[in-house]
C-alpha cells in the first residue's frame, strides 16, 4: 500500500489507490448546494468578507486560517455538548497507508473526546501567494 | 496573456489532501452509504465536495469576497449542521 506524507497526495493518486471516480453531478452534492440566492449577510460576516477582500492577496495560509476562517466558522457553532463537535489537528489514519502523523486540520465528527463518525472536513487550505521573506 | 498560473502547485494539491482525508473518514466510519462532505479553499475561492461510495464530485468555485457567493456559502454550511442533526436524531438546530 502507498505510504506518503499527507500533503503529497494528489487527487489522481487517491482515485487510483482507492478506486474512486470523479463524476460531474453527484446527487448529494447537487442537493446540498442547491440553495436560494439571498445576498444577505450578517454584519459580522460582512465585516469578515471585507477583511478578506482587502487582505487575501497578502495573507499566507496561517493568516487566512486565523484572520478569516477561524472567525467565520466560529459563527456556525458546530458544537453540541453531547453529540458532535469540531476537532482540529487530529489523526485520521488507517491501515490503508496513511502515516500516523497525518492530521486533519478541521473536521466535524460525532464524539466528545475523540472523533467517531466524521461528517464534514476542511482540508487543503492554500493561498495563491507566498509572503516574501 | 502575460502569465498563467495553475490552480494548484505540483505536489501541493488541496483537492488531493481533502480527498484522502474524506476517503480515510469513510473507511473509519465503516459506512460507504452515508456521504462525507468536504471543502477546500484556495485563497478567496471555496470548493465543496461530496463522496458517496466510490464516487465524488467537486463544486464550482465560490468567491468568498463576493456577497452573493458568501451568502450561499453560509447557507451551505448551515445545511451541514442540519444534516448532522437529522443523522443523529437531534432537534433541528437553532439558526444564529
Amino acid at each position: 500500500m502507498i505510504r506518503r506524507p499527507f500533503e503529497q497526495w494528489l487527487f489522481e493518486d487517491v482515485e487510483i489507490a482507492f478506486n474512486i471516480e470523479r463524476i460531474d453531478n453527484l446527487l448529494v452534492l447537487v442537493e446540498w448546494l442547491d440553495v436560494p440566492k439571498n445576498n444577505i449577510l450578517s454584519s459580522e460576516i460582512d465585516k469578515l468578507r471585507v477583511l478578506l477582500s482587502k487582505n487575501v492577496e497578502t495573507w499566507n495560509e496561517s493568516d487566512l486560517e486565523m484572520m478569516f476562517l477561524a472567525q467565520f466558522l466560529g459563527q456556525f457553532e458546530f458544537n453540541n455538548a453531547l453529540a458532535y463537535r469540531v476537532f482540529m489537528q487530529r489523526n485520521l489514519f488507517t491501515e490503508e497507508g496513511l502515516e500516523e502523523n497525518h492530521k486533519a486540520k478541521w473536521f466535524i465528527a460525532t464524539g466528545k473526546q475523540t472523533p467517531k463518525k466524521t461528517v464534514f472536513l476542511f482540508a487543503g487550505v492554500q493561498t495563491r501567494k507566498k509572503i516574501r521573506k | 496573456m502575460q502569465e498563467y498560473k495553475p490552480e494548484k502547485k505540483s505536489g501541493n494539491d488541496p483537492l488531493g489532501q481533502l480527498l484522502i482525508a474524506m476517503v480515510d473518514a469513510q473507511i473509519l466510519n465503516e459506512n460507504t452509504q452515508k456521504p462525507i462532505f468536504g471543502c477546500y479553499i484556495i485563497g478567496r475561492l471555496w470548493f465543496f465536495t461530496a463522496l458517496l461510495e466510490k464516487e465524488y464530485s467537486v463544486s464550482k468555485a465560490y468567491d468568498a469576497t463576493q456577497t452573493d457567493d458568501l451568502s450561499e456559502i453560509v447557507v451551505i454550511l448551515e445545511r451541514v449542521k442540519i444534516h448532522i442533526h437529522k443523522e443523529l436524531g437531534l432537534p433541528a438546530p437553532i439558526k444564529n
